[in-house]
């Protein structure tokens, strides 16, 4: 390639997924130097968006591997004292598949492969969550933009059939909701007045004591029992356990409670539903992060196979080796994948991804929505399944075209989540255009068991959680443990600076 | 906030590193010129209100942050970008071999006695990708305020007409279709927000 990488930097960070971008940008925006590679051509790794053409790099084989003759590796040592380790390439993405169902679109969608935007792992962002306020301090969020998830819908069995509810999340919406009766009503609204209240007791997040103590002996019960407790019926208890079910599973009354502040909280804040979703897909949210990292100097290198790293005598890592390249680096955060083979991981939880192409919505509305499934109810035994469709409004698909993601934690082995997809389907008369179907692993290691070099850091997996507030808060403590006297992206002063003398140009201008 | 302009443009320039985009924007946005090259941090994009045929219009002119280098360039860069200007340098060939659409500049054309790119050469391309063509200098302040001005110009009217159409199909125009998903969210849009 044209460009040699630099000799040193303060911070190397493998893998440009969402929390590796997060993080780089933390630390270039805080002054450090930083060099963030990946093997793969394309931003994202697993949190990335493909369309149809590029989606065959995702159902590769892995790229870039190093092939890497030993030999040359330990010439790049500069102490006898030095050891190198090789990276790893675990496998996060597993049984991946793609088949076209009805063949003739193969060919009739063709000039319109790019139109897609096909999310890995699709997540909404929750209005008043950690997500979007580090968005807005970071002002990460001018490079995005975002619509509202205009439609959530809740799923009842009813004599065999799924029937698909829609969810009033705003007062003007509960009060025409046809779902609901009047005096089941008249129930939510006294429980949501209860839920205020008990926010406001409550005070401040973190001290949680006062709002268990509120709540007395129910804390750590479940929440259905609590619900009862006040006198809400069969039918209101499982709507309110459903709707906040996409936060919070099984929840107990304290986490319940919390779950139905957060939801409630976030309704009404940019308009009548709580969540958010990113025009052209999810993986865009992990590209705004690096362009803030670039302009604060970060250097990007994708498609470089990235090979080893160099440990110190103190079992530090001193540098790392790409294309056959020695980069000496003070600390290194790097994603699951790379993690090198020598360290063992723990239990890795799979979640399970299927994907669909249609032509016509799950529920036919007036105009096109995106939508919002919360499925768990229909597999008891498992923590997370949700339905997103979403298609042009996001520009995720070409106009007439949806892209219904089904996402499940796989522990649930009794009900499978692809027949219900197309249990739905069936109903709806829908016939699937195209299929997509893997699993993604979440890595985890045990960092107290295993001795990794101290200023090595491996950055959060890949999760199942409906919205990003947990990576957000993941990154904020990794960053801030490392460097314990540097903001976490901080609100830039230079561009409210920029701001001010804006408004005054224009404020003369007024005089004028 | 009550709005302080009609329009607004987001615009972007490309160019390889080094061709003195970041100086184009300076000249433009500051009216300032910095002779050491410095690779560009910390500038996400500068702003200039310009005012056309009585109409005020914001320009947002969007830098690179330097990911040209390793062909790096994000998403984040180029969605919903209106106009793009292509920076070459005329004292450098190879640049020119990688071609975009829109409105071409030959920036440095104060340095006439190192010019290995003709400016017949670079109108000719123009010509080829149907784009306008001018070149400046971001140093000796030539041209470069012509050179966004007759690009807001362009925008402008294609937008009227657009609007003139009323709303219906817009925006698949080709100039305004950056990597093939450039439609205006603003055309359809009910519920889409920025977060501010």
């Amino acid at each position: 390639m044209d460009e040699k990488l630099p000799e040193h930097v303060d911070v190397i960070v493998l893998g440009t997924g969402l929390p590796e971008a997060i993080l780089a940008s933390a630390c270039s925006r805080s002054g450090l130097s930083v060099l963030h590679l990946d093997r793969n051509e394309y931003y994202g790794a697993e949190w990335s968006s493909f369309n149809l053409t590029s989606i065959k790099e995702f159902l590769q084989e892995d790229q870039n591997l190093p092939t890497t003759s030993q030999d040359l590796l330990e010439k790049l040592k500069t102490s006898p004292e030095e050891n190198i380790v090789l990276l790893g390439n675990r496998e996060i993405i597993g049984e991946k598949k793609a088949e076209w169902i009805r063949e003739e679109f193969e060919e009739q969608l063709k000039d319109r492969y790019r139109r897609f935007s096909i999310d890995v792992l699709p997540k909404v962002l929750l209005s008043r969550g950690a997500m979007v306020q580090t968005l807005c301090d970071s002002q990460v969020s001018q490079y995005a933009e975002f619509k509202l998830v205009d439609r959530q819908l809740c799923p009842v069995l009813n004599e065999g059939k799924i029937e698909l509810n829609q969810v009033p999340c705003s007062k003007g919406e509960i009060f025409t909701s046809p779902v609901l009766t009047m005096m089941e009503k008249r129930g939510l609204m006294k429980f949501i007045t209860f839920c205020t209240q008990w926010k406001l007791k409550q005070g401040e997040e973190t001290k949680n004591e006062q709002g268990k103590e509120i709540l007395g002996e129910y804390a750590e019960k479940s929440f259905d029992e609590f619900l009862k407790s006040m006198g809400i019926d069969e039918t209101l208890r499982n709507f309110i356990i459903n709707t906040i079910g996409i936060l919070e599973t099984n929840p107990n009354t304290f986490e319940g409670m919390k779950a139905c502040c957060d939801f409630m909280d976030s309704v009404g804040h940019f308009g009548p539903s709580p969540f958010l979703f990113p025009l052209y897909g999810c993986g865009e949210l992990s590209q705004c992060f690096c362009r803030l990292a670039a302009v604060f100097g970060s250097l990007y290198c994708l498609g470089r196979p990235v090979q080893a790293l160099v440990y110190d005598k103190q079992n530090r890592v001193c540098a790392v080796i790409a294309d056959n390249q020695r980069i000496n680096c003070d600390r290194i955060i790097m994603s699951a994948k790379y993690v090198p083979e020598i360290y063992k991981p723990g239990k890795s939880e799979n979640i399970e991804r299927i994907c669909y192409i249609t032509d016509k919505s799950i529920l036919k509305g007036e105009k096109e929505h995106i939508s919002l499934i919360n499925i768990a109810s229909l597999r008891a035994n498992s923590q997370i399944s949700r339905i997103i469709e979403a298609g042009f409004e996001v520009f995720t698909a070409p106009k007439g075209f949806y892209l219904v993601h089904a996402t499940g934690s796989s522990e649930d082995s009794t009900s499978n989540l692809e027949d219900l997809l197309l249990k739905i389907f069936e109903q709806n008369e829908i016939e699937p255009i195209w299929r997509l179907k893997f699993d993604i692993k979440s890595l985890s290691f045990d960092e107290k068991n295993i001795e990794f070099p101290e200023n090595l850091t491996i950055s959060p997996n890949c999760d199942a959680f409906i919205h990003y507030s947990k990576v957000i808060d993941q990154c904020r403590e990794i960053f801030c443990g490392i460097w314990p006297d540097r903001d976490f992206l901080p609100r830039s002063i230079k561009k409210e600076e920029e701001e001010a003398e804006e408004e005054a140009e224009d404020e003369t201008e007024n005089i004028e | 906030m009550a709005k302080t302009y009609d329009y607004l443009f987001k615009l972007l320039l490309i160019g390889d590193s080094g061709v003195g985009k970041t100086c184009v924007l300076f000249r433009f946005s500051d009216d300032s010129f910095n002779n050491s090259f410095i690779s560009t941090i910390g500038i996400d994009f500068k702003i200039r209100t310009i005012e056309l045929d009585g109409k005020k219009i914001k320009l947002q002119i969007w830098d690179t942050a330097g990911q040209e280098r390793f062909r790096t360039i994000t998403t984040a860069y180029y969605r919903g970008a209106m106009g793009i200007i292509l920076v070459y340098d005329i004292t450098n060939e190879r640049m020119l071999r990688k071609m975009l659409k829109r409105m071409i500049i030959g920036n440095k054309c104060d340095i006439e006695e190192r010019r290995e790119v003709s400016r017949e050469r670079g109108e000719q391309l123009a010509i080829e990708y149907g784009t306008k063509f001018m070149e400046t200098s971001a140093k000796a302040n030539l041209n470069v305020d012509d050179a966004f001005f007759t690009l807001a110009r362009d925008i402008k009217n294609k937008m009227e007409i657009n609007e003139m159409r009323s709303g219906g199909t817009n925006s698949n125009s080709g100039r305004v279709n950056v990597n093939g998903a450039g439609q205006k969210k603003s055309f359809f849009s009910n519920w889409s927000c920025n977060l501010l």
